[in-house]
C-alpha cells in the first residue's frame, strides 16, 4: 500500500511540472524542431522512470 | 517559433542563442545527482519490502532531477535574442514563467561590447554580450552567448547601416 501512495504522489508532482513545462513549449516554442525533439526525449525518459518505479 | 512581437514589415535576420557548452553544463550537473540517486536505488531495492519503497523514493528523486533538468533546458533555449530589420528583440526567460520582452531600435544603440572570462569561453568562443542604449540607462544583457564575437561585429554593423540609412 505504501508503494502504491509514492507512486501516486510522485505521479501527482510530475503531472502538475509537466503540464507547466508543455505549456511554455506549446506557447512560447511552437514549430520549433528542437522543442519537438526534446519533448520526445522527455516523454519517453520520464515513462522509463515511472515504469522503473512499478517494478520496484 | 512565437513571432507575434513582430511589426508587418519586419524580418528575423538573425537569432542570438547561447552556445552548446551552456547546455552540457546543465547536463553534466543534472546527470551527477541522476547517476548518485540512481545507483543508490538499484542497491537499495536489493534489501527487501523497506529497501524497495526507499528505491521508489530515491527514483521518484531521479524523475526531480529529469525533470529539473528540462527547466534548466527550457530556461536556457528560450533565452534568445531576435535580430531583424529594425530592432533587436531581447526576450529574457528568467524563470520557467517569468518571461521579460525588450526592443531596441538600431539608432538607440550606443554601444555593444563582450566579455569572455575564463579557459572554456576563451577556448569554445562564447561570453556576455551587452548592448548600451541611448537615451536611458537601460543595458541588455545576454550571458552565455554563442560566437559572440562575430555576434557583437554583425550587431555593429547592422547597426551602423541602419543609421546611414
Amino acid at each position: 500500500m505504501a508503494a502504491l501512495y509514492i507512486f501516486i504522489v510522485t505521479c501527482g508532482i510530475y503531472s502538475v511540472l509537466t503540464g507547466i513545462l508543455f505549456y511554455v513549449w506549446h506557447k512560447f516554442g511552437k514549430g520549433e524542431p528542437a522543442v519537438a525533439v526534446v519533448r520526445v526525449i522527455y516523454i519517453l525518459g520520464s515513462l522509463v522512470l515511472l515504469l522503473y518505479m512499478i517494478t520496484l | 517559433m512565437d513571432t507575434s512581437f513582430l511589426q508587418a514589415d519586419e524580418v528575423v535576420v538573425e537569432k542570438v542563442r547561447k552556445s552548446l557548452i551552456v547546455y552540457i553544463e546543465d547536463v553534466i550537473a543534472h546527470l551527477v545527482g541522476c547517476s548518485v540517486f540512481s545507483i543508490a536505488a538499484v542497491i537499495s531495492s536489493r534489501y527487501g519490502d523497506y529497501g524497495a519503497y526507499i528505491a521508489m523514493i530515491l527514483t521518484a528523486i531521479v524523475l526531480l532531477f529529469f525533470v529539473s533538468f528540462f527547466y534548466a533546458w527550457t530556461r536556457e533555449y528560450f533565452d534568445v535574442w531576435y535580430v531583424t530589420n529594425k530592432h533587436i528583440v531581447a526576450i529574457n526567460q528568467k524563470d520557467i514563467l517569468h518571461r521579460e520582452q525588450v526592443s531596441l531600435e538600431y539608432s538607440r544603440i550606443q554601444d555593444v561590447f563582450f566579455e569572455k572570462n575564463g579557459f572554456l569561453q576563451t577556448f569554445f568562443g562564447f561570453g556576455t554580450l551587452r548592448i548600451q542604449s541611448a537615451g536611458t540607462e537601460q543595458e541588455m544583457v545576454m550571458t552565455g552567448v554563442a560566437h559572440v564575437e562575430m555576434v557583437a561585429k554583425r550587431l555593429i554593423e547592422l547597426r551602423d547601416t541602419q543609421k546611414v540609412k
